[in-house]
C-alpha cells in the first residue's frame, strides 16, 4: 500500500499548464453513538444513514473515477470516532438488518405507488440505489468501507488525514494543555493504527484554532492543518495573498485558509447550490405518510418517525406546495453546478494571475455529510466537478494538501489568531449559556485525569485497565458534538445524558482507582459498551516509528 | 477563575470559590456586607510594557451564578480579570484571579512584514538557521565585504574615474586601484537563486536523509524584490497586492458551515 502510494506521488506532476490549484476537504466525522444494551437506538441512525447516503455513493464514484482513468485529488479526514463506528461488527450488522428492513418497505412502496407513475419510478430508483448499496457494502467493501478509504490513498488519489480523538474543540480545552495534547495524540495513535502510516494533516475539529496551538500539532509532527478564512486573513503580518496561499506559523505548521468564495456557493443557505429548486427536499421524508403498523414493522419497532431518506419530492421553492422530484433534473443541475463552480474558480485564476507570483490554491472544505445526506445530489456535483476539472487541466488541477506544500516553494510567516468555522466564527457556538455548564466538569476531570495518571501507571492490570477506560470516558465526554449539540437545542437531551454519563462514569473509575478497589465487573460491562480506543491507542508513543503517509 | 474569549469583544468568566477564600476577602475590606458587591475586575494589559497605569474597568456579578459574560472587552486586546469584592470608595479585595486572556481581532492586520521562510515535509525540526542573515552573510561575501546597496548603487550609478584608466592625483601620483573595465556591462558575478539553493542544500544535508522539498527554489521572493515567472521577470502590482486580503474578507460570511 505503502509502495503504491510513493509510485503515485513520483508521477505527481506539479502541471506547468495548470494556472492554479483547487483542493478539495471532505470531512468525514460522527460522534460516537453504540449502545449494544438496546436492540434498535434511535441516535445509532446517523451512522445508519451516512453510510447508505454519503460513504457508500462517494465511495463509488471514487472508484469509478479510478476506473475511468480520470487524475483526480482529494483530502478527506476521517475521524477516530467515524472509524470506529464503521469498522464494529455490531453496528455493522445492525446497519444490514436496517437496510434489510428499509428494502422491503421500498418493496412495499413499489405495489403502492403501481397506479402513480411519478412516485412509482421513484420507488423504484430508490430500490435500485438501496439494494445497490446495500450489495456494495457487503460485497465489494467487505462491510469495511475504511479499508476502501485506505486503498484510495494507497492509489495516490486520496489524502487521508488525522483529527482530535473524539473531536474536542481545543479552543475550548486549552485551559487544560494534557487534554488538548491527549486528544491530537490519540487521534494520531489511532490513525497510526489504522492506516499503518503517519499523517501529515489534522483536521482540526470545527476548525478550531487558537494561538499556540501550531506548537502542539508541529511537536507531534504534522505539518499542515485548515482554518476558517479569517483564521487567515486576520494572522499577523497580513497575509499577501488571502487565503490563497497558505502561511508558515511560528512552530513551522503550514496552515491554509478556507476559500470564502468556493464555501458559500456549496454551504450558503441562500445561495448555495444545495438550495435549488429541482434538487431533492430534504425534510420531506416518506416516514411522515406513513401509518402506524408500516412505521413498526419497517423503520422502528417503537414506532419512532426516523428518517428513512426515501424522498418524493423537490425543493420547489419557498412553498409547502412541494412538486415532485424529476432525478434527471436534478443530475442535469448537478451538473451545471459542476461547471458553475468550476468557472468562477477559473475566473478567479485569471484575476489572481495579475497579483499573484505562485499559483493559488484553493481551499473548499465541506462536512462530507453535505454530500449525499444534506444536498442529495452533491456526489454526483463532485462526480462531474473531478471529471470536468481532469478534461480542462489548462485552468485548474486538483491537489491534496500534502502535495501542494511539496509544489509550493516558500510560505509566508504568520501567527493565526483564534477562530473557528461556528457561527460567528469564534467560540459562541461551543461556550454559550446553553452548554457552558459543561466545561468545569471536563476541566475538574482533566485534573483528575493528570493526577491518575501520574500516581498510577505503574499499578497492577486491572489498576491500568481502569486507567485506560476513565480516558475513554473523559475523550468521549469532551466530544465537541454534545457542546453543539446541547447549545443548539438539537437532540439535547442526549447530548447531556452523554456528557453526564461520561463524567459520571469518569468520576466512579477514578474514586475506585484512588482507592485501589476497581470493580472489575462493571468496568468489564462499560469496556464492552464503548468499544473505541484499545489500549495501544490510550498509552502513545508505540507507533511513533511509522513511515509518514504519502500524498 | 478562568477567563476565555468567546468573540473579539466577549469574554467569559468562569469560578469556583472556596468558603475561605471569601471570608479572607470579606476581612480584609473590614467593612459592613452591605457596603461591598462582588465584581470582575479587567485590567487591560494589551501594552502592559508600557509606563502609567494600566486601563480597568469593573463589572457587577453575582458570586452564586458561577460565571459570567463581560461584554465590554475590545478585539485584539489582552486582559487580566480579578473577581473581588469592592468598596464604594473603590477598594477592591480579590478572591480570585484568571491567567491573561486575549481576544482575537475583528479585522486583519495592519501589519505588513514579509518574510519568507520555506516549509518542508520531512522529519519536524527547528528551522536550524536565521535565513535572513544567512542571505545577507552570503551577498556580503559575494560582494567583498560591501553592503549590497552600496554594491547596487556603484554598478547602477556613474563611477568617479574613467573606467579603464588609472586614476592619478593632483600631482599625477598613482591614487588607489584602476577599476576593472567593463565592470558596469558585467552580470552579477553569480546566479543567487542557485547560491541561495545551495546554501541550504547544505544546511539541510546533514540534518536529513532527504532532500529539503525546496532546494529548487527556496525563495519566492529574491533579494532584489523580483519575480521569475515563467522564466521572465514579471513586475507585480504592489498596489494590488495587500487588497488580497481584504477581498477574501469582503467575501466572507462567518459560520457558513454546518455549524
Amino acid at each position: 500500500m505503502l509502495l503504491a502510494g510513493k509510485a503515485a506521488w513520483r508521477d505527481f506532476n506539479p502541471s506547468p499548464m495548470a494556472k492554479g490549484y483547487l483542493a478539495l476537504v471532505l470531512h468525514g466525522h460522527l460522534p460516537f453513538v453504540r449502545h449494544p444494551e438496546h436492540e434498535d437506538f434511535l441516535e445509532e441512525n446517523w451512522l445508519y444513514q451516512a453510510i447508505t447516503e454519503v460513504y457508500v455513493p462517494l465511495l463509488l464514484i471514487l472508484d469509478s473515477l479510478v476506473a475511468d482513468a480520470v487524475d483526480f485529488r482529494l483530502t478527506f479526514s476521517l475521524t477516530p470516532t467515524l472509524i470506529s463506528m464503521l469498522t464494529d461488527p455490531l453496528l455493522q450488522s445492525r446497519y444490514l438488518e436496517k437496510m434489510d428492513r428499509l428494502i422491503r418497505l421500498l418493496e412495499m412502496e413499489t405495489t403502492r405507488t403501481k397506479w402513480q407513475a411519478e412516485f412509482h419510478s421513484l420507488a423504484a430508483m430508490y430500490h435500485l440505489q438501496f439494494t445497490s448499496v446495500r450489495s456494495a457494502f457487503v460485497d465489494r467493501y467487505n462491510c469495511n468501507l475504511v479499508a476502501a478509504f485506505q486503498r484510495l490513498q494507497g492509489l495516490g488519489k486520496l489524502e487521508i488525514i488525522a483529527s482530535a480523538a473524539t473531536h474536542a474543540y481545543l479552543p475550548l480545552l486549552s485551559v487544560n494543555p494534557s487534554a488538548v495534547r491527549f486528544q491530537i495524540q490519540v487521534g494520531l495513535a489511532h490513525y497510526t493504527l489504522t492506516f499503518g502510516q503517519r499523517p501529515n494533516g489534522f483536521w482540526l475539529p470545527e476548525c478550531g484554532y487558537y494561538p499556540g496551538l501550531d506548537q502542539l500539532l508541529s511537536d507531534h509532527a504534522i505539518r499542515f492543518t485548515i482554518l476558517e478564512t479569517h483564521g487567515i486573513t486576520r494572522a499577523r503580518p497580513r497575509p499577501r495573498y488571502g487565503v490563497h496561499a497558505p502561511l508558515r506559523c511560528p512552530s513551522g505548521l503550514a496552515v491554509f485558509g478556507r476559500d470564502p468564495l468556493a464555501s458559500r456557493q456549496v454551504w450558503s443557505a441562500t445561495e448555495g447550490y444545495p438550495g435549488d429548486c429541482d434538487y431533492r427536499e430534504f425534510y420531506r421524508d416518506l416516514v411522515h405518510d406513513l401509518d402506524s403498523d408500516s412505521l413498526k414493522r419497517y423503520v422502528h419497532p417503537g414506532g419512532l418517525r426516523i428518517e428513512t431518506g426515501i424522498k418524493y419530492y423537490r425543493i420547489s421553492g419557498k412553498t409547502g406546495n412541494k412538486q415532485v422530484y424529476v432525478p434527471q433534473e436534478a443530475e442535469r443541475k448537478a451538473e451545471a453546478h459542476a461547471e458553475h463552480f468550476l468557472r468562477s474558480r477559473a475566473a478567479q485564476v485569471e484575476s489572481l494571475a495579475s497579483v499573484m507570483d505562485r499559483k493559488p490554491v484553493f481551499v473548499a472544505p465541506y462536512d462530507a455529510e453535505l454530500f449525499g445526506h444534506w444536498w442529495y445530489e452533491g456526489p454526483r456535483w463532485l462526480n462531474h466537478l473531478t471529471r470536468k476539472v481532469a478534461r480542462d487541466p489548462k485552468s485548474l488541477r486538483l491537489v491534496t494538501l500534502s502535495e501542494y506544500l511539496r509544489d509550493c516553494g516558500a510560505l509566508q510567516p504568520a501567527e493565526p489568531p483564534m477562530s473557528s468555522w461556528g457561527r460567528n466564527g469564534f467560540n459562541e457556538v461551543w461556550l454559550n449559556p446553553n452548554n457552558h455548564w459543561i466545561y468545569p466538569r471536563l476541566r475538574r476531570a482533566a485534573r483528575v485525569m493528570e493526577r491518575l495518571e501520574a500516581d498510577h501507571s505503574g499499578s497492577d492490570s486491572l489498576t491500568i485497565r481502569a486507567l485506560d477506560q476513565a480516558k475513554r470516558e473523559l475523550l468521549l465526554a469532551q466530544s465537541s458534538d454534545w457542546a453543539f449539540m446541547i447549545g443548539a437545542q438539537t437532540s439535547a437531551e442526549y447530548a447531556s445524558y452523554r456528557t453526564e454519563s461520561h463524567l459520571q462514569n469518569f468520576s466512579r473509575l477514578s474514586d475506585q482507582i484512588a482507592r485501589n478497589s476497581v470493580d472489575e465487573r462493571w468496568l468489564a460491562e462499560i469496556e464492552s459498551r464503548e468499544r473505541i480506543f484499545p489500549a495501544q491507542v490510550l498509552r502513545p508513543g508505540s507507533a511513533a516509528h511509522l513511515p509518514r503517509s504519502t500524498p | 477563575m478562568v477567563a476565555i474569549p468567546v468573540d473579539p469583544y466577549v469574554v467569559h468568566c468562569q469560578w469556583e470559590i472556596a468558603h475561605a477564600d471569601l471570608e479572607h476577602a470579606k476581612r480584609a475590606l473590614g467593612v459592613d456586607e452591605h457596603e461591598y458587591w462582588p465584581v470582575l475586575q479587567f485590567y487591560d494589559v494589551t501594552n502592559e510594557d508600557q509606563v502609567g497605569r494600566q486601563p480597568s474597568f469593573s463589572v457587577d456579578v453575582q458570586l452564586g451564578a458561577g460565571n459570567w459574560y463581560v461584554r465590554s472587552c475590545g478585539p485584539e486586546r489582552s486582559y487580566r480579570a480579578d473577581l473581588a469584592l469592592k468598596r464604594e470608595d473603590g477598594s477592591l479585595a480579590v478572591i480570585a484571579s484568571a491567567v491573561r486572556v486575549t481576544t482575537p481581532p475583528s479585522a486583519p492586520s495592519n501589519y505588513a512584514d514579509e518574510r519568507w521562510l520555506p516549509i518542508r515535509l520531512g522529519p519536524p525540526v527547528g528551522f536550524p538557521i536565521d535565513v535572513r542573515e544567512e542571505v545577507n552573510r552570503k551577498l556580503s561575501a559575494l560582494y567583498g565585504g560591501q553592503e549590497q546597496r552600496v554594491f547596487e548603487s556603484r554598478l547602477q550609478g556613474p563611477l568617479p574615474a574613467n573606467r579603464g584608466e588609472e586614476v592619478r592625483g593632483k600631482m599625477g601620483e598613482p591614487c588607489g586601484n584602476p577599476e576593472p573595465p567593463g565592470l558596469l556591462d558585467q552580470l552579477l558575478p553569480v546566479d543567487m537563486r542557485a547560491e541561495v539553493g545551495q546554501l541550504l542544500t547544505q544546511l539541510y544535508a546533514g540534518l536529513h536523509p532527504e532532500p529539503p522539498a525546496l532546494a529548487g527554489n527556496p525563495f519566492a521572493r529574491d533579494p532584489f524584490h523580483m519575480r521569475r515567472v515563467g522564466g521572465e521577470l514579471k513586475a507585480l502590482r504592489k498596489d494590488a497586492i495587500a487588497d488580497l486580503t481584504a477581498w477574501n474578507e469582503r467575501s466572507f460570511t462567518y459560520g457558513a458551515s454546518s455549524r
